[in-house]
């Protein structure tokens, strides 16, 4: 564990790796030795204001020149930009196919590979991954998505088909860009790399998504973009730079098949992703349904009622979930979530929450990191199963979820929609009984 | 000390030689802000001094100067990510799981990062006190001086963020 002492050596220890490059102030003033000296910035008009407006015919004049220059659509005062933002989409709008490379550079946590990305359209794609040692494909162009991974060096791959979660098209890069509005489009100026010269512009859509695209003078076509992500509450900072574009590539239909190649040897996996409609099922179906041992709620002097249903994980997983609600008679709502996803090997993060109770038999409570937002979910899709059992508009804010460890490692949800006094938080979690075959 | 409000209008009259206290002032914390980015030294120190040679280019068109830290930290994190952009760095798939091994090529190991990152995610009064004192070399006599701030409310601050980093790299370590 980490001591207040222990940090006072570990600041010491960052502080010398910060330090051990010595000063820059002497780099820095000797640089700017060579700039230009600075001075604060004047309003834009001022010195024409001032040259102009000393004489009423000069006066006229120069707004005659104003005017002018507005119903001309040139600013006299800025530089004139070649490139707008309604050139460049219908310059993109000449192509469905484009290529580029995509790096994400992420503030925190493991960075991911560069990707060559070629899209042939927005539902199917090749990925090349760390100069061709894998390659993926997907095609969503049916019902049934199909992604192909291929390892090249060891000549062994996967194929997965995802059913019924087709047709679908993904939002590429391209076809954001297309789409925003020349109004909401900031003129950056301009640019030279490479001998081009490049205009800039950024979109700021909301605050979780910041463009800039850099376009080809003379193409109108883009060299680069680049997408900000801000830390927020969905995760950590990253940007994303894409470049190196090439618009109508050339590779031939076969480069985007997921027929697998010869010569390889391939793992195929399934998952349905059909729809699962909620339909209400008995213990017995929970028993035979989970892969490991089902529990359900004995008799508590607090149940009014008591229904089981099947749904589909709320929580995006697209596992089938087996959820008991219970009416208790202090008007309580509690849900408890049983699943194959639930599995304790997987979910470490379980351990490291708060524990709240052990009771004497082994039964561990623990706190869950977004109670709030898990109990809504699950609260919303019971109610939406059963609106006799639950209406959503008595969703309250106390609602919170733990997550049950029994003493033989099976892992349960416990949401609720008011609060419970560790005193029925304990009766709840010992009158949990195992459903056995009949 | 001086307010980083009066160094600037003493540099746009004309005293290019008082931006250096401006250097001198935040050297620490933006090489700090480009470490956190870049993971390596030698790079964090061309970001910084691209960072000081910008906002020197552009101080006059700076509106509000007593926002000078905040903008020139912005321009800090710009300069970075222009510096990354222009390395061709490809990460091997092999690299991507692994815990980066310190070497001696100025690359940030895995403990002074998690260890820097959670000094940039303190409260800003909190940050800043943790520069002077353990990047500065300042006592905390004169971390308090320079904050404008008693010196029992600066010891207890500095003893709040010694806590809260302590938490901090438990809690990562046990991930």
């Amino acid at each position: 564990m980490t001591t207040e002492n222990n940090i006072e050596q570990k600041l010491k220890k960052l502080s010398e790796f910060v330090n051990s490059t010595g000063s820059v102030k002497d780099s820095v003033m000797n640089r700017i030795k060579n700039e230009k000296p600075v001075i604060a910035c004047k309003p834009r008009f001022e010195y024409l204001r001032r040259i102009t407006m000393h004489k009423t015919i000069i006066k006229f004049a120069a707004a005659a020149v104003a005017i002018a220059a507005v119903i001309a659509g040139i600013s006299i005062f800025e530089k004139t930009s070649s490139v707008g933002w309604a050139q460049v989409v219908e310059q993109l709008n000449c192509y469905t196919k484009y290529k580029c490379r995509q790096r994400v550079v992420r503030e925190e946590g493991p960075q991911l590979p560069t990707m060559n990305i070629y899209h042939l359209n927005l539902s199917q794609r090749r990925q090349e991954v760390a100069n061709g040692a894998i390659i993926q494909i997907f095609d969503m162009r049916g019902t049934d998505v199909i992604i192909l991974q291929l390892h090249t060096a060891q000549k062994i791959g996967t194929l997965t088909k995802l059913i019924g979660a087709g047709p679908k098209e993904d939002p590429d890069i391209i076809d954001m860009v297309k789409q925003f509005e020349q109004k909401a489009v900031e003129k950056l100026g301009t640019k030279k790399q490479d001998g081009k010269t490049l205009y800039g512009f950024r979109h700021q859509p909301n605050v979780y998504n910041d463009f800039t695209v850099w376009v080809d003078e003379k193409t109108k076509l883009p060299v680069e973009i680049e997408i900000k992500h801000p830390k927020s509450e969905f995760g950590a900072g990253q940007t994303i730079f894409n470049d190196e574009f090439e618009f109508d590539f050339n590779l031939g239909p076969s480069a985007f098949s997921t027929d697998a190649p010869e010569g390889y040897k391939i793992e195929t996996i399934v998952k349905d992703y059909r729809p699962v409609e909620p339909k209400e099922i008995t213990a017995e179906d929970i028993r035979q349904g989970l892969n490991h041992t089902a529990y359900t709620v004995g008799k508590l002097p607090p149940i009014v009622k008591l229904c089981m249903i099947e749904i589909l994980d709320p929580l995006g997983s697209r596992e089938k979930m087996y959820v008991t609600g219970i009416v208790c008679n202090d008007g309580n709502i509690i849900i408890l979530g049983q699943g194959n996803c639930y599995d304790l090997t997987k979910m470490v993060w379980i351990p490291k929450q708060q524990l709240v109770f052990e009771t004497p038999n082994g039964i561990k409570l623990y706190g869950h990191p977004n109670g709030q937002i898990y109990a809504q979910r699950f609260l919303e899709s019971f109610a939406k199963a059963k609106p006799d059992f639950f209406d959503i508009k008595n969703l309250s804010d106390e609602r919170f979820t733990m997550m049950i460890v029994m003493q033989n490692g099976t892992v349960m949800s416990l949401s609720a929609n008011k609060q419970m006094s560790d005193e029925k938080l304990r009766e709840f979690a010992e009158s949990l009984i195992e459903i056995k075959a009949n | 000390m001086i307010k980083d409000s009066d160094v600037i209008k003493s540099v746009l009259s004309g005293q290019t030689e008082t931006f250096s206290e401006l250097v001198e002032r935040y050297e620490n914390l933006v090489r700090m802000v480009c470490l956190g980015i870049l993971k390596n030294i030698h790079h964090a120190d061309d970001a910084t001094q691209d960072t000081f040679i910008t906002a020197y280019k552009n101080l006059g068109s700076l509106k509000n100067l007593d926002a000078f830290k905040s903008w020139l930290l912005k321009i800090a994190k710009n300069c970075s990510i222009e510096i990354l952009k222009k390395q061709k760095h490809q990460v091997s798939l092999e690299q991507i799981e692994d815990i980066p091994a310190h070497n001696r090529n100025g690359q940030l190991d895995q403990d002074n990062a998690q260890l820097l990152n959670s000094i940039m995610k303190l409260p800003a009064s909190q940050r800043d006190l943790i520069t002077l004192r353990y990047f500065d070399g300042h006592s905390v006599d004169d971390a308090a001086r320079i904050t404008c701030r008693p010196v029992g409310s600066a010891t207890s601050l500095l003893s709040r963020a010694r806590k809260t980093l302590a938490k901090r790299l438990t809690s990562l370590r046990a991930e």
